[in-house]
């Protein structure tokens, strides 16, 4: 790429080279086809010049055109054409009748023959125009094959009358060339030099052309290559984007199989491990009706921790079966409007038996506040399930607090209690599924770790958070914020079986 | 409770693979006053519906052969059974479910655990829609 400057610079100049001496050589020949012609026609002119001369002093006479000249006649004429001889280039003259019969010739081998039959140059002398044409000499038995000559037929007449013979006159035709040379020659030397000074000044502007030519070239060429190279890498990221873009589709296929399948054992699981529970309960409810017989006290105590571990076992089930559709995005609410404080005022009713249990003064503070769209059942669960958190968390003869505010678009709850308190290490992992503070673990308190976890997944499918603060020894509050509707309109209400 | 008429008990289709739960149910609702016919796949209980046609049918949804689901569009399309009160029992928990068994035609949804009394009074609510309906 680098050697083609001087390349290109090179050919240009060849090719204007070339169309200059192109030009030049028309030029000359069409000079040189001037001057001939002009010099054929002043060497003829001077021919007949010299024919007018001698017939206007009469040393031509009408006899010597009809037949061939007498021997004496002869020699008179060959002094006559010798004075003719200063005529420049002069080699010979014909004196010819109207059959065309050489009566005379300066060439006595000629006289008698009859030369100038069928000749076309011939008839048009015979008809009146003095003719010239170029040919070559001829030898003693007519034949031209002497040196190249301007040949003249001129003829010959009387006032008025048609020719009575034709004189033919031949100039050596280097006459011709010598005098057009004389021309020539000048004008190819000046047109030379016109050329040469025209080629060197079109030169640096042929080198500034070539190179703006060249950088020109030489951007294009490396535009394209640029071209290229983008086309290649925006080919290449495409075969990658598409490669990619099938890894994601498999990827996602596989994901939604697998997804597909976890639902699919979920709901086995949940189906397996309730079918016995349901046995278990049904008859162990059977018993406890006293369908079977009557209980005494010891066994109706036994059956009844039958039946409360059995129910733990329920609800474990129920929970694992939420988080896991919560992970999946799968939570359905089932949503109306609700007021948040009468919620609240039923979860600590529903509560008293067992803080009255623990001697835990159990506290309710709410004000009128705006109702909310949301999910009944499930609202219901968060708040049952903080206040039983509390009550489990706070010593006896402690305090739990529920309290309910709204403020600029939400409504609040706050359970707050006097109880041993969330170390801060805990705190970030409280909302865990299968978490369990230090704290709860060390002081035996039961609990499966996934009650907050359910907590926080239902607040959060309403569009609200939930917070906590604590300080151990001293207590804590969980504060719970709901938007007035949960981003959804409220839909129709499924009855939930109990 | 229930009025016999003329002295008979009506007749209810229970429907459960799993045979304690059939001898529980059928246990219960004996107590509470019914004829009970008992069907240990949805085949059978399919079959037993068209024949006996019964007062109500209480159909577990997790049966092998026809799953509740199924028998309950087979007899709400034969003209005999279509206005036979259905309630489904399901140990699956998914709120679908129980939309899913209200969209095939079933009149009542009840998730196991069951609590015996709650069965008993979905019952009893629909046999007397049935006597006072068309």
């Amino acid at each position: 790429m680098a050697g083609n400057p001087p390349r290109l610079t090179f050919r240009i100049a060849a090719y204007t080279a070339v169309a200059l001496l192109f030009a030049a050589g028309a030029i000359l020949w069409f000079v040189h086809h001037n001057t001939t012609s002009q010099a054929e026609k002043e060497v003829a002119a001077r021919a007949g010049f010299v024919t007018r001369v001698l017939l206007q002093e009469n040393d031509l006479r009408r006899s010597d055109f009809q037949r061939v000249v007498s021997r004496t006649r002869r020699a008179q004429l060959d002094a006559l054409f010798r004075r003719a001889g200063a005529l420049d280039g002069f080699l010979r003259a014909n004196l010819m009748s109207r059959a065309g019969l050489v009566t005379y010739s300066t060439y006595h081998p000629l006289m008698g023959m009859p030369l100038a039959q069928r000749s076309a140059a011939y008839e048009d002398a015979l008809s009146g125009e003095g003719v010239h044409t170029n040919g070559r000499l001829r030898d003693r038995f007519g034949r031209e094959t002497g040196k190249k000559i301007l040949r003249s037929d001129l003829p010959i007449r009387a006032e008025g009358a048609p020719p009575f013979g034709v004189i033919e006159i031949a100039q050596d035709y280097g006459v011709v060339t010598r005098s057009a040379h004389q021309t020539l020659y000048p004008v190819a030397g000046f047109l030379l030099l016109a050329l040469v000074a025209l080629y060197l000044s079109l030169m640096p502007i042929l080198r500034r052309v070539t190179a703006a030519v060249e950088i020109r070239n030489r951007r294009l060429v490396e535009q394209a290559a640029k071209l290229e190279r983008s086309l290649a890498a925006a080919q290449e990221a495409r075969t990658e984007a598409e490669s990619a873009r099938r890894a994601f589709a498999e990827q996602n296929k596989r994901l939604r199989e697998l997804d597909r399948l976890k639902d699919e054992f979920l709901s086995l699981v949940s189906h397996e491990l309730r079918t016995p529970l349901t046995s278990i309960r049904g008859y162990l409810e059977l018993v406890l009706d006293e369908e079977a017989g009557e209980l005494n006290p010891e066994q109706r105590r036994f059956l009844a921790a039958v039946e409360r571990n059995s129910g733990r076992l329920l609800r474990l089930v129920g929970d694992l079966l939420f988080v896991a559709q919560a992970d999946a995005g799968r939570l359905t609410l089932e949503q109306s409007s609700l007021d948040v404080s009468e919620l609240a005022s039923h979860s600590v009713e529903a509560a008293r038996p067992a803080a009255d249990e623990k001697s835990i003064k159990l506290l309710l503070s709410t004000e009128p506040v705006p109702l909310l769209v949301g999910d009944r059942g499930r609202l219901a669960q968060v708040l049952d399930n903080l206040i039983s958190n509390a009550l489990k968390f706070t010593p006896q003869g402690g305090t739990v607090e529920m309290r309910t505010s709204s403020e600029n678009g939400h409504v609040s709850v706050e359970v707050v209690d006097t109880g041993i308190g969330i170390p801060p290490a805990d705190q970030p992992r409280l909302f865990e599924r299968f978490f369990r503070s230090s704290v709860a673990a060390d002081q035996a308190i039961p609990g499966t770790g996934l009650g907050l976890a359910i907590v926080e997944a239902i607040v959060q499918a309403h569009g609200g958070r939930i917070t906590v603060d604590s300080e151990e020894g001293q207590g804590t509050t969980f504060r719970v914020e709901l938007p007035l509707t949960a981003g959804s309109e409220p839909g129709e209400t499924v009855e939930q079986a109990a | 409770m229930i009025e016999p008429q003329g002295n008979v008990r009506p007749v209810v289709l229970i429907a459960d693979d799993d045979d304690d739960i059939l001898q529980l149910l059928a246990f219960r609702l004996e107590r509470a006053g019914y004829e009970i016919v008992q069907a240990r796949n949805g085949k059978q209980a399919l079959s037993l519906a068209l024949e006996l046609l019964p007062a109500l049918a209480v159909l577990d949804v997790m049966m092998p052969e026809l799953d509740g689901y199924e028998v309950t569009r087979e007899l709400r399309a034969n003209e005999a059974t279509s206005s036979m009160p259905i309630i489904l029992l399901t140990a699956r928990a998914q709120t679908q479910d129980a939309a899913r068994g209200l969209a095939v035609g079933a009149d009542d949804y009840v998730k196991k655990p069951f609590d015996a009394r709650d069965l008993r009074e979905r019952i009893e609510r629909l046999l007397r829609l049935r006597l006072v309906g068309p």
